[in-house]
């Protein structure tokens, strides 16, 4: 189900996406879009081609792996994989998320009123 | 894993990264496609749907690509970088599991590397580099000849014909100046001490292009008759002598007693003259005064030298016709100084080629034997690694089975050899600053002051291409060795056949065979010096050195003013020393045997010659002939009676006496200075003594002429110029220098203030003639030593591994009954054809060394028969000693241990 209006993705979020989606096994760039989207519920609006440079930033960096391969239906595909550096990232990478969205949570579920109010 | 191959991939077949890109991204909209069409849309909805869901391609593809040429760069840096480590890592595996190997094989670079740099830091510093001075390509040196008196140009000029010259200056010449040897005693601030120096016209600097370091050069002023004694210091004296006192400039300073002011200290690098112009690297100097005295000189002494720098655009050879021009004009011009019919000719020759003329081929033959022992080090080393790629046979058959291909092979090859080759090039280079130092100082005195000999970048880069090109060599051998064709021979191959490595075994062959050619030709270059040398010691001097003693002193002007109290003060002083307890006989000469000569022209009474003789001359105090035991073979020596009231009276040598008057006896025979038609008088010859060598043992004596220098006290120009300075000698029944003590005492009661210089034994003045000869005869010698026991060692090699490979045949072969000598025999067979082979080409390689070498040699043809018979004999001894050693292990083997 889409969400109603698909949010915009800040920078370098799709970067941990990317690497939580690869943490699960080696796949081609068109599972891991269509797995973030399934996931999302579409709700984060990823530009499919903005994949791509993406996964061949985190391969230079060290973080991914990639080499052909065969996709399911017996197509040539480049396979992504995680190496044992981008898991260290996603930890790191989550660990900052988790943090920034508690904190803006309790600033959003706050029922406390500030002074000056 | 799979990463690592897809690089492989990428690299072997050069893919495209767009192409790959495009597949990558064709991929994706070929799925989003699919999956669309597969949910039901039409295909063309489901391709508008993937083209909008994959968004700006082209910018992605360009970021894409971006984004991987970056990552190319990167990883393909890292790659080759982890390539090398990775092969350097199992080279130094390697190296560190065959200790004996690599240290055999580094030490064979060290030396040879070691050697060649060390020499060629001296061929670079003397031949290559250019000279301490600017633009010193375009300075020349004038130089006059006599063609009456000798083909020979002296090389240098008459001091009043520069006048003539000096009109050339601003045409042919920028500028020029004049110097000439000057000594001086340095008398106040500290005890006396005698100083080389040179006089020199005051445009000298500006010549060579240099200003002092401190205070001012000379001006034009400063060399006028009449004008105030200037002196300028070279850096070492001032710092030696002063205390490198920083207000020098204007201090008053005495050489040989009168003052001079002090108007300049020379930059530190500045050594003038430099080595092979016969004058002493001067400590100071004065400006050169065309005094009158000077002016009558023309025409009779030419002991002047002189420079000049090209004016631009003006070639050397134009300069060397237009000094020509001028001398030709002499004789015409100065009526008075030369006959009418006397002919005056001139050169002009490059600075470089004068100094370098004596020392260019000693040097380069010196670096082609160094070269050659690099030659054979490197065979050495290539002997080395090709007997432990035998050993590594299987594992590189291994290794290509496994898909190693050549190249890669080359590779790890070439990791090794750099390796050794890098541990052989710091060795080298640490031999080679040691040797360049040792080398400085071994070589014969003087001969290298002046030039920085060193290791700089040139060496450091000729070291760099010898390495660089011994360590590809020493890859391509074992590499080439293994052919993959041979692969699976080589893989069944155990090691065990007696064939195995035939090829290999022959290829090593013929590296020995080629060592042990060029040990050869350097043991016969080496042999014809040593035995040059022996010759050159076995010649008779025409003096007896032992137990004689000489110094020299200068009596300075200050002092000695008038010339009869300089020939009065020097004939008391040999009296003197005649009266020390122990003292045989004492004398003096202006010139002492080995310690140079001059000349005079002379014309012998009665005989009709085409040309003037120039002969060597010498003026001597009575008592001479004695103190230095030069037998009188005829008529008397001088004594006190001979002056220059009495009539002319002079000595000369047997040479002199058989060559121009044959015959007859030359006592009571007449000659005279110059030219038949020159106005001297007659002087009588009384007396026939034996010939000395004048310079050093190795030359062709001149005739020689003798005056008594109390004769002279008439001439006050020629004390001056000539008798202030003598050489004494003392002749003891003992020990000549523990006398040194005796002597000094006696000058210094004569004269506190007078130094006494050169003090030496008769047989030290014979030695240093031959510094030369030693300096070359010892470095040839120690390349032919070195080049003989790394062929030694290289023959010892092969043999060695023939007889491991033939063990078993060995085994079988004592089992069925051949004695022990019987295999030491076989076994010598062997190195016995290797030798010989590699003798009969060293000796066709020594004919032609040899050829290269004949000035070099004395009293020995270049084909001398006992080295040509010697050097081979010894070669084929060393190589059967080299194989016997391995051979007597073989033939202990127990038969039975060997064939298990």
């Amino acid at each position: 189900m889409p969400a109603d209006q698909p949010l915009d993705l800040l920078q370098g979020t799709l970067d941990v996406l990317v690497l939580k989606t690869l943490s699960w096994g080696p796949a081609h760039g068109y599972s891991i879009a269509r797995w973030i989207r399934t996931v999302t519920n579409d709700a984060l609006h990823v530009e499919e081609g903005s994949l791509y440079p993406a996964l061949h930033r985190l391969e230079k960096r060290g973080l991914l792996q990639a080499a052909w391969g065969l996709s399911e239906n017996n197509r040539r595909a480049r396979f992504y994989q995680i190496t044992a550096r981008g898991r260290e990232e996603l930890r790191r990478e989550a660990h900052s998320w988790s943090a920034f969205a508690a904190a803006v949570a309790k600033v959003l579920g706050g029922t406390e009123r500030p002074e000056w109010a | 894993m799979r990463n690592h191959l897809w690089h492989r991939y990428l690299r072997f077949w050069r893919s495209d990264p767009a192409a790959d890109l495009d597949d990558e991204l064709a991929f994706h909209f070929q799925a989003c496609v699919d999956d669309a069409v597969a949910a039901g849309m039409t295909v063309e909805q489901a391709r508008a749907d993937a083209a909008r869901r994959l968004g700006d391609l082209r910018r992605v593809r360009a970021t894409c690509l971006a984004i991987d040429a970056q990552y190319a760069r990167s990883r393909s840096m890292a790659e080759a970088l982890h390539g090398v480590t990775s092969d350097l890592r199992v080279a130094l595996r390697q190296l560190r599991a065959n200790p004996a190997l690599t240290v055999a094989a580094v030490l064979c670079l060290t030396l040879g590397i070691g050697a060649n740099t060390a020499i060629f830091s001296v061929v670079d510093a003397v031949l290559l580099r250019p000279l301490p001075f600017p633009n010193a390509e375009r300075l020349v040196l004038v130089g006059e000849g006599l063609p009456m008196v000798s083909e020979k140009n002296f090389g240098t000029i008459s001091t009043p014909d520069f006048l003539d010259y000096a009109a050339l200056d601003g045409s042919v010449f920028a500028s020029s100046a004049i110097f000439q040897n000057r000594s001086a005693d340095l008398t106040g601030d500290a005890a006396p001490e005698r100083v080389a120096g040179i006089e020199a016209s005051s445009s000298l600097l500006r010549v060579l292009g240099v200003s002092p370091a401190l205070g001012r050069a000379f001006q034009p002023g400063d060399d006028a008759e009449g004008s105030a004694d200037v002196v300028m210091l070279t850096d070492a004296l001032w710092r030696r002598r002063f205390g490198a006192d920083p207000a020098i400039v204007g201090r008053t300073i005495h050489l040989d007693g009168a003052p001079a002011t002090v108007i300049g200290v020379m930059p530190r690098d500045f050594v003038f003259p430099l080595p092979g112009l016969d004058v002493e690297p001067a400590g100071f100097l004065v400006p050169l005064r065309m005094t009158s005295a000077v002016l009558q000189t023309r025409g009779n002494s030419y002991n002047t030298l002189m420079i000049a720098r090209l004016a631009a655009g003006v070639s050397r050879e134009r300069a060397a016709a237009a000094v020509n021009t001028i001398a030709a004009r002499l004789p015409a011009l100065h009526p008075d100084a030369y006959s009418t019919h006397a002919r005056v000719v001139a050169t002009a020759v490059p600075l470089r080629e004068r100094l370098v003329s004596d020392v260019r081929r000693t040097l380069l033959i010196l670096m082609g034997a160094v070269g050659c022992v690099l030659l054979v080090a490197c065979i050495n080393v290539s002997g080395l690694l090709l007997a432990r790629a035998a050993a590594r046979s299987r594992e590189i058959a291994v290794r290509t089975a496994l898909g190693a291909t050549r190249g890669r092979l080359v590779q790890q090859f070439l990791a090794e050899s750099a390796l050794l080759v890098a541990l052989g090039t710091v060795g080298g280079l640490l031999v080679a600053h040691w040797g360049a130092h040792a080398l400085a100082t071994l070589a014969p005195a003087g001969s290298l002051t002046g030039y920085r000999v060193g290791l700089d970048p040139r060496v450091f880069v000729l070291a760099l291409a010898i390495s660089t090109i011994a360590a590809v060599g020493f890859s391509l051998v074992p590499a080439l060795q293994h052919g993959s064709a041979e692969l699976p021979a080589r893989l069944r191959e155990e090691g065990r056949s007696a064939s195995a490595g035939r090829r290999r075994q022959r290829a090593r062959r013929l590296l020995v065979v080629s060592e042990i050619a060029l040990a050869l030709m350097l043991a016969t270059g080496s042999g014809l010096l040593v035995r040059s040398f022996v010759k050159a010691l076995r010649v008779d001097p025409g003096f007896t050195p032992e137990h004689v003693l000489v110094f020299q002193a200068v009596l300075p002007r200050v002092r000695y003013p008038d010339a009869a109290g300089v020939l009065r003060a020097e004939q008391s002083l040999v009296e003197r020393l005649g009266e020390i307890p122990g003292v045989r006989a004492a004398g003096a000469a202006v010139q002492a045997p080995m310690l140079g000569s001059w000349r005079i022209a002379v014309t012998p009474e009665g005989m009709q010659l085409d040309k003037v003789p120039l002969v060597v001359n010498d003026m001597v105090l009575p008592g001479y002939f004695k103190a230095m035991g030069i037998r009188l073979l005829e008529g008397r020596t001088f004594d006190a009676r001979d002056t220059s009231s009495t009539q002319p009276v002079a000595i000369v040598d047997e040479q002199f006496a058989q060559r121009y008057f044959p015959g007859t006896s030359a006592v009571g025979r007449r000659l005279k200075w110059g030219s038949a038609t020159s106005p001297a008088p007659w002087i009588t010859i009384v007396g026939v003594v034996r010939a000395v060598k004048a310079k050093s043992l190795d030359e062709q004596s001149t005739p020689e002429t003798y005056f008594p220098a109390l004769g002279s006290a008439a001439n006050p120009e020629l004390v001056d110029a000539m008798l202030r300075g003598m050489t004494y000698v003392v002749r003891t029944t003992g020990d000549p220098l523990a006398l040194t003590t005796s002597v000094r005492n006696v000058v210094r009661t004569m004269d506190p203030e007078l130094p006494l210089t050169h003090v030496q034994s008769g047989e030290m003045l014979v030695s240093q003639s031959m510094t030369n000869r030693r300096f070359t005869t010892l470095l040839f010698g120690a390349f032919a030593v070195l080049a003989l026991v790394l062929a030694a060692t290289g023959i010892y090699g092969l043999i060695a591994y023939s007889v491991t490979q033939r063990q078993r045949e060995i085994g079988v072969r004592m089992a069925i009954g051949a004695t022990e000598a019987r295999v030491v025999r076989l076994i010598l067979r062997e190195g016995a054809w290797t030798a010989a082979l590699g003798t009969a080409l060293g000796v066709m390689g020594a004919v032609a060394l040899t050829r290269v070498m004949r000035s070099l040699l004395f009293g020995v043809g270049a084909l001398d028969l006992v080295t040509f018979a010697s050097a081979p004999a010894l070669l084929i001894a060393v190589a059967l000693f080299s194989s016997w050693l391995p051979a007597r292990r073989a033939a202990r083997v127990d038969p039975s241990a060997s064939m298990r």
